[in-house]
């Protein structure tokens, strides 16, 4: 019998993938795929270290979801992030404790997140102590609040740029001496469905509009 | 209330840093012509920038075998693969660091030969309730891939480690040999 003869397989197209607008929208890899819709749905991780240059975030890892492909430019979306293992493995120390909190919200534009905000303490506490539970009523508390009034955006850099986690240090050291506090996970567990689509609903641009709004609202609050 | 303006991230200091370093080693050349011609005659010229391709190289690294799997930055699109299986007959042979060895320098061949100059490495053992320390392969899996001469960003562990986990096969007494 005679051999087959072998399909030729399509060439693979080069997809330019870029990291969202809130992050700068740099270039942060690339991607092969026949037909770009392919691509959409592969995620990436990259390094904060990679998109500020400032090498102290190097154990600071972001996750990046494809959404779109447009002329071999790939657009992202903030797909959850995470701190390094070896980073982890320095903060634990023996004789402190480590408090861990996980909880699901909603941010203001729709995306569902789970997110791990940690403390770490200078003295032993007891995981079901009446202090730690104290700590992670503070973490959920203020979790659940940023999601309400920030969109993906926006939430996506205060949880990987600190100010999340300042929060949490601020309220809870009034209960127990800390070392070190951090949102140290976070994945997002559904997009919605105008991110696929491209075009933000007018409740989603109502709420990204610049906060001079928020400004003069909050003038006119004082005002008040 | 706090502030919420996306910051922008991106430094842009170096561009305004580098021209006034350009400038100011100019203004050096117009007060000393002989040391600036000198500097002429020992420049080279200006090379290309050289633009990196990154990959992922990912080692799964047991105490069976070795597999060396070289993929885009997505992990979704193989560009090489090899195993440590493919280069020595006898099974027991697979995860020595010879095999390892054979096998990366393989992989980044055909890596190098797409146009990949440029990998991160993930190591991973078989975690969960097996071992949790990578093959006696993964070290000189490593040392090909540096001395194949691509660039090395990050090495990671990436063994999955349980926060629980399900019972160890064997049965109560352990594994009978």
């Amino acid at each position: 019998m005679s051999r087959r003869p072998t399909e030729r397989k399509p060439p693979k197209q080069v997809i330019t993938i870029y990291s969202p607008e809130y992050f700068g929208y740099k270039e942060i890899g690339t991607t092969w795929a026949v037909d770009p819709q392919q691509a959409v749905g592969r995620t990436i991780w990259v390094s904060l270290y990679t998109l500020t240059g400032d090498f102290s975030k190097q154990y600071l890892l972001i996750r990046f979801k494809i959404v779109r492909v447009r002329d071999s430019v790939a657009e992202t979306v903030f797909y959850g992030h995470e701190y390094g293992r070896e980073f982890i493995r320095s903060l634990v120390r023996r004789g402190s404790s480590r408090i861990d909190g996980i909880f699901d919200i909603t941010t203001k534009d729709g995306f569902h997140l789970r997110v791990q905000a940690t403390a770490f303490t200078l003295r032993r506490v007891r995981s079901h102590s009446l202090k730690a539970k104290k700590i992670r009523k503070i973490m959920k508390q203020i979790l659940e609040d940023a999601a309400k009034r920030l969109t993906l955006a926006q939430l996506a850099q205060e949880l990987v740029l600190g100010k999340t986690a300042s929060d949490i240090y601020q309220e809870a050291k009034k209960i127990e001496v800390l070392r070190h506090v951090g949102v140290i996970k976070s994945k997002v567990l559904k997009i919605p469905d105008w991110v696929y689509g491209g075009e933000k609903p007018p409740e989603v641009a109502e709420a990204e509009k610049p906060e001079e709004q928020a400004a003069v609202q909050a003038a006119q609050g004082e005002g008040g | 209330m706090p502030c919420h303006k996306p910051q922008t991230l991106i430094y842009t200091a170096p561009r305004e840093s580098r021209r006034m370093s350009e400038q100011t080693q100019e203004t050096k050349e117009q007060k000393e012509p002989g040391k600036a011609e000198e500097a002429q005659k020992t420049q080279q010229p200006p090379q290309p920038k050289k633009t990196l391709q990154w990959g992922i190289v990912h080692i799964y690294s047991s105490y069976n075998n070795i597999i060396v799997h070289v993929t885009d930055l997505t992990g979704a699109e193989t560009i090489a693969r090899a195993s440590g299986g493919m280069f020595v007959d006898a099974g027991r042979l697979e995860p020595t660091p010879y095999a390892a060895t054979r096998a990366a320098s393989y992989a980044m061949e055909i890596a190098k030969q797409k146009g990949i100059n440029a990998v991160h490495i993930r190591v991973r053992a078989p975690g969960g309730v097996k071992a949790r320390t990578p093959g006696p392969g993964t070290q000189a899996a490593i040392r090909a891939i540096a001395r194949s001469g691509v660039m090395i960003g990050r090495i990671e562990d990436v063994t999955p480690i349980p926060h629980d986990s399900v019972r160890k096969k064997g049965g109560r007494r352990g594994r009978r040999v």
